[in-house]
């Protein structure tokens, strides 16, 4: 099957974004003290073209593609631009590396007032149970448990394609964007996530297509469990049950991990929530909209734990950023904020609990949201009263 | 205008079945997926009709939405392997599991 692809380049996706944080990817050439700006210029005719090289008092190129970058004075710019046979006249701006952007959804759950008051999720271990993480992102790489002790990460899929330098290795793009979600690089670059310096460990049950056998499903759990680690984050599912891995949460919930997942994209639906979501000792996590509606595609259910955005989410990819939509993307929202809670100390149950106790209600049915919105501030105590939706990326 | 095309090549004791979607119209076609799954490959008896096997059982999926834009002219292929098909005949199907189009090719396939 062909990979996720969603219909954009994900090149341009860097674009279009302004960063709430840093500084924006274009930024305009202001004219030299004597009036003159550098512009690109597209003609659609020989005239336009000669028109361009008569006004320019420099030409620095002049492309294959019927285009060529000249200054000019601004007058003679906006003459060009007049011109039936010039189709732009452009200033050469120039592209800077993005400064780090604070994604919709990392701000609506207050995870940046928490980061704020020094919550990082230092010293937890997040199992993401998905296709794999990109091992060399530059926005996951510091993040990443060592990748020289095996035992860190498992490939119950082999990693298939040029970007696998580990079998575990993300060949699809979905497990490297839960990642990033759930606990995405504080630095000065790409996203943040919930979590900033929790461990990832990739358990890549799920193969490059994005599917994954329940044996191999429930493998992935169990290892988490015997290996010690905090959290099982699941941006899988299905609509039938498995005994054996239900059987495996349970071994898991026993053994101290809080189990994390998509309740499922159904949507609209009710009573819908897929498994694993649906076993008791899951929490299912419903997904919402940059504005606290329900997202369209969401699953619901008495077993909807609590909400998290989960529509237009900006995150990690492999070897780039890109926005995706489902409860696979409100899943890792809440498997951060997890993390945080057990590294100070909570068990899964009464991280469970205070996740659900501290929630935010934004006026959805129990069916729709559980408990409400997740709130990472309001589980640590700190004021939520912040609550942007920011002006980060797709919100 | 999407057409299905279901093809079978036997593999050792298996079967590897192939969907081919092609977009024989004038337009580009967006197809929109709820999870990760693009196609389901579903085998019956001749006579009884009575599932055999189904590719998604024992499966689970990422559950992220997807886009395929099929532009005229173009075509989609998904393959997938079923391990252990039994020897006579057997009713064949393969679908593609978009929201709203779902084309789908049969063939009944004779094994010895």
């Amino acid at each position: 099957m062909l990979d996720n692809s969603h219909g954009t380049d994900r090149r341009t996706v860097l674009q279009t974004i302004g960063g709430a944080v840093g500084v924006a990817g274009l930024s305009g050439v202001a004219s030299a003290a004597d009036g003159t700006v550098e512009v690109n210029v597209g003609y659609s005719a020989e005239g336009g073209r000669q028109a361009a090289l008569g006004a320019a008092m420099d030409v620095e190129r002049e492309f294959a593609f019927d285009a060529l970058t000249i200054t000019v004075s601004e007058e003679a710019a906006a003459r060009l631009s007049a011109r039936e046979d010039v189709r732009y006249v452009e200033e050469n701006g120039t592209y800077e590396a993005l400064g780090e952007s604070l994604p919709w959804g990392i701000d609506r759950t207050d995870s940046d007032v928490a980061h704020a008051n020094g919550e990082t999720g230092n010293g937890a271990d997040i199992a993401i149970i998905d296709t794999g993480i990109d091992d060399d992102h530059p926005d996951l790489q510091a993040n990443l448990a060592d990748p020289s002790v095996d035992s860190n990460h498992k490939a119950y899929e082999s990693c298939k394609g040029p970007n696998c330098n580990y079998p575990w290795s993300d060949d699809n793009d979905h497990g490297s964007h839960c990642s990033g979600i759930a606990n995405g690089v504080d630095n000065t670059e790409g996203v943040i996530g919930v979590s900033t310096q929790a461990n990832l460990h990739a358990l890549k049950a799920l193969d490059k297509r994005g599917s994954g056998t329940y044996s191999n499903i429930a493998s992935a759990v169990q290892y988490t469990a015997d290996q010690g680690w905090d959290v099982a984050s699941m941006s899988l599912g299905g609509s039938s049950s498995s005994q054996t891995l239900k059987d495996a949460c349970q071994y898991a919930y026993n053994n101290g991990v809080l189990i994390v997942a998509a309740a499922g994209n159904d949507g609209p639906c009710s009573d819908c929530v897929g498994y694993p979501a649906k076993y008791s000792t899951v929490m299912a996590i419903s997904a919402t909209s940059c504005g606290d509606t329900l997202a369209s595609f969401s699953s619901t259910g008495p077993e909807i734990e609590i909400a998290a955005p989960g529509e237009n989410v900006y995150s990690t990819i492999i070897g780039g950023y890109d926005t995706f939509d489902g409860t696979s993307m409100a899943c890792p929202h809440v498997s951060g904020a997890g993390a945080q809670l057990m590294a100070n100390g909570y068990t899964n149950a009464d991280a469970r609990k205070q996740l659900k106790d501290t929630a935010e209600n934004i006026g959805l049915a129990s069916n729709e949201s559980g408990a409400g919105l997740l709130d990472t501030a309001a589980a640590f105590g700190l004021s939520s009263s912040d609550d942007g939706a920011g002006t980060g990326p797709n919100c | 205008m999407l057409t299905a095309t279901l093809s079978v090549t036997p593999d050792e004791e298996a079967l590897e079945l192939t969907l081919s979607v092609a977009n024989e119209g004038d337009e580009a076609v967006e197809l929109d997926f709820s999870d990760a799954q693009r196609a389901e490959f579903v085998a019956t008896e001749v006579d009884s009709g009575e599932e055999m096997w189904r590719w998604s059982e024992g499966r689970m999926f990422g559950q992220v939405l997807g886009i395929e834009v099929l532009d005229p002219g173009d075509q989609l292929e998904y393959e997938v392997e079923w391990p252990d098909p039994p020897d006579g005949s057997s009713r064949v199907r393969g679908e593609l599991v978009d929201d709203e189009h779902q084309p789908s090719a049969e063939m009944t396939v004779e094994l010895e």
